[in-house]
């Protein structure tokens, strides 16, 4: 027994700080950023800040920003609109010399059939949001303090489309089967949303997918559509409708450590994941936008693993990205445990979990490469 | 009905459901799950997971297929089923036990089917819940933590505050037991002494029971020279300790309704009151019982096409 441990611990020390060759750059999302303001904003910032970070992923929920239709959609100036918090916080990341990876979703009222929030936005309503995002983060655009605004050159497109907690319907129950229904409009999106973004910044990357962690589609689809749709079977559906895309985005979060666990999606299948993305665009980056492991049981997620193999799989991870060349970010979600989420590296109570130094010492072993300065 | 495995299991009634926990050890091998990308290696994960079934009116027939009701998986370490106790609706508050780390306690569920979260802490000193209950209007549960016992109360719709009771001296797992209106423990420096409250109590008041025996688990077990003996405790007064069964190792036990029942190699012994007496004989070792009032239910070992399976058999107490 003693001996094993030691084993553990000298494998975990080995794995500490290796800088590996085709290593991804190691990201990290603070969800809490969009829900402070002012001082306690800036606050969060220096923390995540102070983990050596250089790269984070942020959330704009587009119903907060355009709570109303505006009158020009493409124009980020449209009074329908309120930026505040995004430009706090995008202005606050490059001020610390953190690029930022925007990603958009949570539906207005006004841009679907059934006003809901998961519900599937019209195409073009989206497509026009995502380009406002684009063109007020252009570099170009007009600071309200004063100067330009920072640019952000990468744009996820939605977050998690295939789960029907983020995009309703999933499916439709046609002929005794159930028929995928997201794939097809989310399609719909990323082209239209490709087409404006790179209208307003010619230089920004639009990253499709983003899909989140569902093994198998539904056999039969409940009369909601609320059934996910197995992330393989999305990506391969969406690749049969020919969207543009510059990169492509999933979220792993395996159930098993890093190198062992196989059930799809994890850091063994995305291999079958990347076969139909070079449907879509040959040889294009992967970031896995989200991945993790939570310490304690919440009904969000009935799968934990201790503290001390959080700590040990944060390493892992980035291991096992690192024998993907093709996976260029790996983002760990979550900065800070809440209720909903036990996958921080900081505790609910702000306290360090064992895992905090490990990753710090991964970011700073694995910066990004030039190109990706805010 | 059938169920896979002979894994650990505890049963209970929850007005017209029968419930249980189910704790085991998931071997994940690609080799024998088809489909498996290359590199996946073998490993283990551990799960506890209550199952729920509904029941006819009369509790004599399963009216469909057991659904999961709530699953605990982590990679931690093995869990046993522990504590699974009914609200009487269906719902339940689920513990589950383990050597090496604290499992959550879990309530489920609300009108929605949501379940709660009572507890569950990550670190790797957390408190070590060891029995829990629910009162009918919120989760009682036992924790030991650092050599010190704390009874815990909170609201599953987080409406009222939780509050930490004092208890008296600590217990040890297996040696303290929450009922809906009382608590029950032995304190290991004296373990010939049950000692009985009511929740809410000043703990100073707590009543005592002379038990024959160094006592083994709650329901109460003694040890008696080479022997089990399992005593009845009623909480109302005069309260005492009346032998029901006496055997040779720890019984599989089960309290509900008034009722106790044991499973006794392949017999399951139960009664209302007085000596147990045999309910029901299986064909194979009986692996888990449940009762409540006049009704029983057991699960005893079987096999189907070469594979373990676990036989599901509902009873009357007559």
């Amino acid at each position: 027994m003693r001996v094993r441990a030691l084993l553990v611990a000298v494998l975990a020390l080995g794995l500490a700080g290796m800088p590996a060759t085709g290593a991804p750059i190691v990201s990290l999302q603070d969800d809490n950023l969009v829900n402070v303001r002012g001082a306690e904003l800036e606050a969060r910032l220096d923390a995540l800040a102070a983990t050596g970070i250089r790269v984070t992923r942020v959330d704009v929920l587009w119903r907060e920003v355009a709570p109303t239709r505006p009158a020009d959609a493409r124009d980020p100036a449209d009074p329908a609109y309120d930026w505040s918090r995004y430009d706090q916080i995008v202005r606050g990341l490059a001020a610390r010399g953190i690029t930022t990876i925007l990603d958009f979703y949570v539906t207005p009222v006004w841009a679907s059939r059934s006003g809901e929030r998961t519900a599937a936005p019209r195409p073009a309503d989206g497509g026009r949001f995502a380009g406002a995002i684009a063109r007020r983060y252009s570099g170009a655009f007009p600071d309200p303090l004063g100067g330009v605004l920072p640019e952000v050159r990468r744009i996820e497109v939605w977050n998690e489309p295939n789960l029907p907690g983020f995009w309703r319907p999933q499916c439709r129950q046609r002929g005794g089967r159930s028929v995928p229904a997201s794939p097809r409009v989310y399609a719909a999106l990323l082209t239209a949303a490709y087409r404006e973004i790179r209208a307003a910044n010619p230089d920004a990357q639009v990253i499709g997918g983003v899909t989140g962690p569902a093994g198998r589609s539904p056999a039969r689809c409940p009369a909601d559509g609320a059934a996910a749709t197995g992330s393989l079977d999305f990506t391969r559906l969406v690749a049969d409708e020919g969207p543009p895309i510059d990169a492509w985005s999933l979220h792993l979060y395996p159930l098993g450590s890093p190198l062992q666990a196989f059930f799809t999606p994890s850091w063994n299948t995305v291999a079958q994941a990347i076969r139909q993305v070079d449907r879509l665009a040959p040889g294009a980056p992967i970031h896995v936008t989200e991945t993790g492991y939570h310490t304690s049981y919440n009904r969000f997620h009935r799968y934990f693993v201790s503290e001390a193999q959080q700590a040990a799989w944060v390493d892992e991870t980035v291991v096992a990205a690192g024998r993907i060349p093709r996976v260029q970010v790996v983002t760990w979600f979550n900065f800070q445990d809440n209720p909903r989420w036990t996958g921080g590296l900081l505790r609910g109570d702000g306290s360090r979990k064992p895992s905090y130094d490990r990753f710090a010492a991964q970011a700073a072993a694995n910066p990004p490469p030039p190109g990706w300065a805010p | 009905m059938t169920v896979e495995g002979w894994h650990p299991r505890v049963l209970a009634f929850s007005g017209g459901s029968l419930l249980w926990t189910e704790a085991a050890t998931v071997r994940v091998d690609p080799a024998r799950i088809a489909g498996s990308p290359a590199g996946g290696q073998r490993f283990d994960y551990y799960r506890a997971e209550v199952f729920r079934v509904g029941l006819d009116r009369v509790s004599r027939r399963f009216t469909g297929s057991p659904e999961s009701a709530a699953a605990i998986r982590t990679s931690i370490a093995a869990m046993a089923p522990g504590t699974l106790s009914p609200t009487g609706d269906g719902g339940f508050v689920v513990a589950p036990e383990s050597r090496r780390f604290a499992p959550p306690v879990v309530w489920c569920c609300d009108a929605d089917g949501v379940e709660a979260v009572i507890e569950s802490d990550g670190r790797a000193d957390a408190p070590v819940t060891v029995g829990a209950a629910w009162t009918g209007t919120a989760v009682r549960f036992a924790q030991l933590s650092g050599g010190l016992q704390s009874l815990r109360t909170a609201d599953p719709a987080g409406l009222a505050p939780a509050t930490i009771e004092p208890t008296g001296p600590a217990a040890a797992p297996g040696l303290l037991a929450l009922s809906r209106e009382g608590v029950a423990w032995v304190d290991p420096a004296d373990p010939a002494t049950l000692r009985l409250r009511g929740a809410g109590s000043d703990p100073a008041g707590a009543t005592s029971v002379a038990l024959p025996g160094p006592a083994l688990i709650f329901a109460v077990a003694v040890r008696v020279g080479a022997r089990v003996a399992l005593l009845r405790v009623d909480e109302a007064a005069p309260v005492r300790a009346v032998r029901v069964w006496t055997g040779a190792r720890v019984p599989r036990v089960a309290l509900g309704g008034g009722s106790i029942a044991v499973a006794d190699g392949r017999r399951v012994r139960a009664s209302l009151s007085g000596p147990l007496r045999v309910t029901a004989s299986g064909r194979r070792i009986v692996d888990a019982v449940g009762v409540d009032g006049r009704r029983v239910a057991w699960i005893e070992r079987g096999t189907r096409r070469g594979a373990r399976v676990g036989v599901v058999r509902l009873g009357r107490l007559r």
